[in-house]
């Protein structure tokens, strides 16, 4: 894990001592409104529908026992008793109050975390994948990188008042977990035909208003020059990007505007004529941050039968939370392990206090105190031994936090919506608790198999509705709401955009439209073909006539 | 689209809290849309935005919220969106004092 050195440290306390002394000016009256807004934005302080919301940044997901610890305690002292995770792995308070974001922030800053850049037309946090350090598929661990561009990143002078804001996605294995297709800036560390390591550099990939699969940029980019190259790509960027309009303002507008051939020669242009010399400290500095990443004290299994043994009156339970919730690791005799946040009935990406605390005691006890937080918003365990996982799964249950539904039709994405978000044009929370109950028989989850919902509650897209296999976006028409589908989206590395399959569907009617395409699939489907292989095979018209079908 | 003869209440979010308000009768911003003021032509608008100028300095976000008709039985906004930022969240706890 990462800690923050003295200055960072003295960073942040600084900047909370500066925003209380803001905050006491703006009760007082002493400051207006709008000499106010941008200074709270810069905290990550919004207000919403009904309350402020705070945004915390995670870096890259990863969280320690401590941290996750006072989250709970935060959430209790300072809001209503639970935290939100989101799609860009940070954590939101919906009812902060201003007096006493101050002191929120102090607390925040004791287990050296802020909410700085997690708002605002700057470089947002740096996500990455969620089983970074530990996936079999690893070529190298993305987060000395995502750190790497973190410490680049904050407070950057130059890079302070961009068009507009700006995300980058880190991952380091072959497969993406990171939906680095889906970023400003996407990044995959990989090999080249030497066996170096270097970067595929992804640009202009995004959601929102107008979704587009990012494109690649640099095919291989040596380690030593990724700040340099970024940089230059950011100057382009800073320089050319929009500031006449808000809704074309992101660099993928650019890149489409300019075309692939003028942006990189731009890029490359901007990048030839910045010096260089620091390629020698950045690959030093890379280095020295690798350090704090290195594996935990494995205990060595490799001669163990890793396989858990499995007691007789929980096996069908434990075997089914077994298949869905644990994944292959890179040590010999380890185990990933996933807690969704996704009961039914509750809110898809929220955690109580009390789940916050039962989380840091179970990283303490079976993961080396260390948690991810997925931008699917989800929990990774990373270091969990095979033979412990029986034990974890029953505290997990004890918790309320055992439920196996890891990428199933019950695990979904859903932004905060209507229910809280001053953007949104709908409800989305809702939605995704009436498809939870609909599909709520775990034996009929199992059945239709991988099938990943995502639900936003308005154009921004913040669900990640253009990227789900099922993809649901909710409007507004005529004061009320409905809800428009799009199928076949794809996050990972076979980067896909939804398919709108067609007129949208009344709040009454969008999960009985859910179901007759989980129907259409499970009626047409070949052999073991997921939902998203059967819908590349036969496309969308079966699914659109099944919708639409005039008798329906 | 609102008839320009809508009636209207005055709202905004508290500075401190967030919560959603409305302009009262009293001058006082109020967390019930049953007691808010209301108001009927654009010409009392304005009279009523000059009369909160001075409590301004409490509240974030200030405009006007059209109703629907008849109010007597209740004020019920006539778009979506402000029915859902009256109600809160489905969790309830909008409503809840902390």
């Amino acid at each position: 894990m990462y800690r923050y050195d003295e200055f960072d440290e003295q960073f942040v306390r600084e900047r909370v001592t500066q925003f209380r002394n803001q905050v006491k000016r703006r009760l007082s009256g002493e400051l207006t409104e709008e000499e106010f807004r941008p200074l709270r934005l810069m905290n990550g302080l919004y207000l919403q529908l009904h309350a402020y919301m705070l945004r915390v940044a995670i870096p890259y997901g990863s969280l320690s026992a401590a941290q996750m610890r006072a989250l709970a305690d935060i959430s209790e002292r300072y809001d209503r008793g639970y935290g939100h995770f989101t799609t860009r792995q940070n954590i939101q308070f919906n009812w902060p109050t201003l007096a006493q974001t101050p002191d929120l922030l102090e607390a925040l800053a004791d287990v050296q975390m802020h909410a700085i850049q997690t708002s605002g037309n700057c470089i947002r946090n740096i996500t990455a994948d969620p089983l970074a350090g530990v996936a079999s598929d690893e070529v190298e661990d993305p987060r000395p990188t995502a750190e790497l561009l973190r410490q680049w990143s904050s407070m950057h002078a130059e890079f302070s008042f961009l068009p507009r804001k700006f995300k980058i996605a880190v991952s380091g294995a072959t497969a993406d977990r990171a939906a680095v297709f889906f970023h400003d800036i996407g990044l995959r560390l990989l090999r080249n035909a030497n066996g170096e390591v270097g970067y595929q550099v992804i640009v202009g990939g995004g959601q929102g208003r107008t979704p587009i699969v990012g494109t690649v940029l640099r095919e291989f980019l040596p380690k030593g020059q990724l700040l340099g190259y970024v940089e230059a790509l950011m100057r382009v960027y800073n320089l050319h990007g929009r500031r006449d309009n808000k809704y074309k303002a992101r660099i993928k507008i650019l890149l489409r505007d300019l075309g692939l051939q003028r942006f990189q020669a731009q890029v490359e242009a901007s990048f030839a004529a910045a010096p260089h010399p620091r390629a020698q400290v950045e690959q030093a500095e890379l280095a020295r941050i690798a350090a704090y990443f290195s594996a935990p004290a494995y205990v060595d299994l490799s001669d163990d039968d890793g396989a858990p043994s499995l007691d007789p009156a929980s096996s069908s339970a434990f075997a089914r939370w077994l298949r869905y919730n644990v994944g292959e690791h890179m040590q010999a005799g380890y185990a990933t392990v996933s807690i969704t946040l996704k009961r039914v009935g509750g809110e898809p990406g929220d955690a109580s206090a009390a789940q916050m605390r039962a989380l840091a005691g179970l990283a303490e006890e079976f993961s080396f105190a260390e948690l991810r937080i997925t931008h699917d918003q989800n929990i990774v365990l990373p270091y969990v031994e095979q033979r412990a996982l029986v034990r974890l799964w029953r505290a997990l249950g004890e918790a309320g936090l055992d439920g196996a539904n890891r990428g199933l039709v019950t695990d979904m994405i859903a932004c905060p919506g209507l229910d809280y978000c001053t953007l949104a044009t709908a409800r989305s929370i809702p939605v995704a608790q009436s498809i939870a109950e609909r599909f709520a028989d775990q034996a009929e989850q199992s059945d239709i198999g991988p099938l990943s919902i995502k639900i936003s509650g308005c154009i921004n897209a913040c669900g990640h509705h253009h990227v789900g296999h099922i993809g649901i976006l909710g409007l507004e028409k005529n004061g009320r709401e409905f809800y428009q589908l799009t199928l076949g989206g794809d996050a990972t590395e076979n980067a896909a955009i939804g398919e709108r399959m067609g007129p949208g569907f009344a709040s009454t009617d969008i999960v009985g439209a859910v179901s007759v395409v989980i129907d259409s699939y499970r009626a047409g489907r070949q052999a073991d073909e997921t939902f998203l292989e059967m819908y590349k095979r036969v496309g969308a018209k079966p699914f659109k006539e099944a919708l639409y079908a005039t008798d329906s | 689209m609102t008839e320009v003869n809508a009636p209207k209440v005055l709202t905004a979010n508290d500075l401190d809290t967030g919560a959603v308000l409305f302009y009262g009768i009293d001058g006082d911003w109020v967390g019930s849309i049953n007691e808010a003021a209301v108001v009927q032509t654009p010409a009392h608008e304005s009279a009523l935005m000059e009369r909160a100028q001075s409590t301004l300095n409490r509240v974030i976000d200030t405009y006007f919220v059209a109703l629907r008709t008849p109010i007597e039985h209740g004020c019920v906004p006539t778009e979506m969106r402000e029915r859902h930022r009256l109600k809160g969240p489905l969790n309830g706890l909008a409503n809840n004092p902390r």
